[in-house]
């Protein structure tokens, strides 16, 4: 009698036990996505229109596709400080649960080497989900201007830019430091459209832009003729244009004012970067880097980026572009103070 | 272009097409109707969307007939409540309420929507005829000259302040100080943010709208303890107000042209069309001392610019890709997505495209109008309802309306402060226009001048192009005291 209570005991607790089981990995099974039902929220760090804006909306659009669960996005705009406000705010308000996003530009990096009261951020920390590159920077002149550039009795060609901060200035700067370009620098203008308006009117000489449309079309309609381009590499669009290495040839300087025009310049080989906040957790960053990389090759999201940077950019997954953040924000003692040296010769604002 | 004039009408004629505007019209016409929420923050939900549409004819329909008529329906309320439905419809304010107050809404509503349809109509018209000067034209404006059209607007703070002059100067030069607020978009400087993030992009203006006029008029009306309408008759105004649309119709066509004309420059911004058409109106019409009291053509002039402008805000952005404000740059970025690129293109190769936008603008006009006008009656009986009923919804809809903007309750703090500051000026008998005028104007005015000093020196006072607007700009200031002395010397002599 003891024996057969013993026996049916025990097979109530392995049947307990076994549908325990079966109950605990059905559940499991039917745990829903992390971001099912949810909405990510995309802040973008400068107004509508424009790349920056362009490189958030497409990522709204594309990026739930591959995300498990398929949330809703949201993007919404918030421009000023050169990236200082929204950079800010978003280092200081955004919650670390991958709800809301940040999409930046180079800019951000540049506000933050530049330094000042206005940064509260540290893009070092925030996590990079991935990157959209375009191709480099391409300065132009205008035709009647042109012979002013290397004449230093003519009046100075007038260089212009939308808060000093841009970072293919950089090229114009240290074309004035080491090959003698005569140039003096304004800034303020609103955006990208603004700019191109006041070189087609004659009221700016010198501008540059990554762009390939617009550079196409100022060119087509005789209005400037192109100097030099950013990249190390020359656009596969634009072959005739020399690099900024190749135009400086052996007045390249070497030492800290190389190393400062590469600090400089480094946020635009990252360019358009979407970044979670820091803290997010592992699971969810590996999640969004993985839905970033499948976005990359949806052929929708390839022909809409087309539509919008050109025929020139690319993708770069968030493990890379978190450590070239790393790489083009740290920066020395004296690659600070040269980078202030040269704004302050040139007239540019010191944040 | 015959031809693509044809394509363009057909194009928008499709079924599908004709749909989407009628969509956009209704969305429009909502939005326009409800204060706080604006066509920007809709067209931005709506943007995801749009971007997914193939035919460029279907994303023109939708958001040009979305973006053509929000200021039509906009007057319901600046008319009825005083509450400004919309930026492109606060001059209204000024002589639409004190006509509703007057028994007469259905009269200043007809004229509106009248006013509306006529400025919707001449603004594509003169958007057709000028297209082969629209790149030369757009090409003539610098920073300096811009510098001076928005000097020109500051002048008319004069006119706008009615017989109190000084306070009215003082109060336009406090809405410019209040627009320093914020970072300074050039350099990231902080001013007066008193390390508050929220203060960072600076005061929005609808706040300060919503604040300075519908608040204060709202807490008149429940002092007065009676209903809006302060006579009781209802009155036969509706084909009055039509009629007085042709009565006035040179007022019309010149305050059209002050809205295509601000429109069309990229600089000013559209949210001054209504402002300088009112303006423009009583400096140049007889009488003017009856605006401000219930005077029609103080609705037909700024309601017809604020539409007509809707076609000049396309001229540099078709041109030259640059919108005329946040609603085109939102226009622009779905163009972009559906292969609609602005520039040189728009006028060559794509002209079917921009003929499809003067046709989408006209009609969905004409359709807006048509239903604003059915609703004009039955809500006109609004001003005889009872102040205890009416009040507490209006001023629940206002808040509403001012958090759904960012969902923040920093904002109904703003508009707060804004209410008991207009119902201050309106207390002591100051002038509100010109506070929201320099609000608009002042940020604007900074960055030409500055850029304008910048690029230039002292120089720019020279241009050929600063010399003719600083004439035109004089002369605008000059011809209403001129005009007075006149007609005291008529009077005098008779």
């Amino acid at each position: 009698m003891k024996w057969k209570l013993r026996r049916t005991l025990g097979i109530i607790c392995v049947t307990g036990f076994m549908f325990f089981l079966v109950r605990s990995n059905a559940s499991a099974a039917s745990e829903k996505p992390y971001y099912e039902g949810k909405t990510i929220k995309i802040i973008v760090t400068s107004s509508a229109g424009g790349g920056t804006d362009s490189a958030a909306r497409l990522a709204g659009r594309f990026l739930p596709k591959y995300i498990p669960g398929n949330p809703q996005t949201i993007v919404q705009n918030m421009p000023g400080g050169g990236g200082a406000v929204p950079n800010n705010i978003f280092a200081s308000e955004a919650k670390p649960d991958g709800l809301t996003l940040l999409q930046d530009s180079s800019s951000g990096m540049t506000t933050f080497i530049r330094g000042g009261p206005l940064v509260k951020y540290d893009p070092r920390k925030f996590r990079a989900i991935g990157a959209i590159p375009r191709g480099g920077t391409v300065v132009m002149i205008r035709r009647d201007a042109k012979a002013r550039l290397m004449d230093p009795k003519a009046k100075p060609i007038v260089v212009g830019d939308t808060d000093g901060i841009r970072t293919w200035l950089s090229m114009t700067l240290w074309g004035a430091e080491f090959l003698g370009w005569n140039g003096r620098w304004i800034y303020g203008y609103p955006g990208t459209a603004e700019l191109a308006l006041a070189l087609r009117q004659g009221e700016i000489d010198m501008w540059g832009t990554s762009n390939g449309k617009i550079i196409k079309d100022l060119i087509k309609e005789g209005v400037v003729d192109p100097v030099t381009q950013q990249d190390t590499r020359r656009r596969s669009d634009f072959p005739d244009i020399p690099t900024f290495q190749e135009l400086l040839g052996s007045k390249r300087p070497t030492g800290t004012p190389w190393q400062a025009y590469q600090n400089w310049v480094g946020p635009s080989l990252i360019d358009k970067v979407l970044v979670a906040p820091q803290g997010t957790t592992e699971p969810i960053v590996k999640i969004l880097r993985e839905a970033f990389v499948k976005m990359a090759e949806d052929p929708e999201f390839k022909s809409q980026g087309n539509k919008f940077f050109g025929e020139v950019w690319g993708v770069m997954p968030g493990e890379e572009a978190e450590t070239m953040v790393r790489e083009a924000t740290t920066i020395t003692k004296e690659v600070e103070n040269y980078l202030t040296y040269i704004r302050k010769k040139y007239g540019l604002p010191l944040g | 272009m015959l031809e693509a004039a044809l394509d363009g009408f057909l194009g928008i004629l499709t079924l599908e097409s004709f749909g989407w505007m009628t969509l956009g019209l209704l969305l429009g016409s909502a939005v326009g109707f409800l204060p706080g929420i604006g066509g920007p923050s809709t067209l931005a939900i709506m943007l995801p969307f749009v971007m997914t549409m193939k035919d460029p004819y279907a994303v023109i329909a939708l958001l040009v007939g979305f973006d053509a008529v929000g200021n039509t329906a906009s007057a319901f309320t600046s008319i009825l409540i005083s509450v400004p439905g919309g930026a492109g419809s606060q001059a209204t304010i000024l002589d639409g309420y004190p006509l509703a107050k007057q028994g007469q809404a259905a009269r200043a509503l007809s004229a509106s929507f009248m006013a509306s349809l006529l400025g919707g109509l001449i603004g594509p018209v003169v958007l057709l005829a000028s297209l082969p000067f629209l790149r030369p034209l757009v090409l003539s404006f610098g920073s300096p000259e811009f510098f001076v059209m928005c000097l020109w607007g500051i002048t008319m703070v004069g006119v706008l302040s009615g017989n109190a002059p000084i306070r009215g100067l003082l109060a336009g030069i406090l809405g410019v100080l209040i627009a320093t607020v914020g970072l300074d978009p050039k350099s990231g400087v902080p001013r007066f943010v008193f390390d508050q993030t929220y203060l960072w992009e600076g005061i929005n203006l609808v706040l300060v709208a919503l604040g300075m006029f519908a608040v204060p008029e709202m807490i008149d009306l429940a002092s007065r303890k009676s209903t809006i309408a302060e006579s009781q008759e209802f009155g036969e105004g509706f084909m009055e107000g039509i009629k007085d649309c042709f009565r006035h119709w040179w007022l019309l066509v010149r305050a059209s042209a002050v809205g295509l004309w601000v429109g069309f420059l990229p600089g000013l911004g559209s949210s001054v069309a209504d402002w300088f058409a009112y303006a423009h109106a009583v400096q140049t019409e007889k009488n003017p001392e009856k605006f401000g009291k219930g005077d029609i053509r103080g609705v037909i002039a700024p309601e017809a610019a604020n539409n007509s402008k809707e076609a000049g805000d396309y001229i540099p952005t078709l041109a030259f890709g640059i919108p005329g404000g946040t609603s085109t740059a939102l226009i622009l970025v779905a163009f972009t997505a559906v292969g609609i690129q602005p520039g040189p293109d728009m006028l060559t190769s794509q002209l079917n495209l921009t003929f499809a936008v003067i046709w989408t603008l006209t009609i969905s006009n004409i359709i807006a109008v048509a239903l604003c006008m059915a609703l004009a009656r039955p809500l006109a009986k609004a001003c005889f309802v009872p102040f205890y009923t009416l009040v507490p919804p209006i001023l629940v809809f206002v808040f509403i309306g001012a958090f759904a903007a960012n969902f923040s309750s920093y904002d109904l703090i703003t508009l707060l402060f804004f209410s008991f500051l207009g119902f201050l000026l309106r207390r002591y008998g100051w002038p509100r226009p010109p506070l929201i005028l320099g609000l608009v104007l002042g940020a604007k005015m900074e960055l030409y001048l500055w850029l304008s000093v910048a690029r230039f020196g002292m120089e720019w006072l020279l241009r050929p192009g600063v010399v003719a607007l600083l004439v035109l700009v004089a002369a605008s200031f000059a011809f209403p005291i001129w005009k007075e002395r006149l007609e005291k010397k008529r009077a005098l002599a008779a």
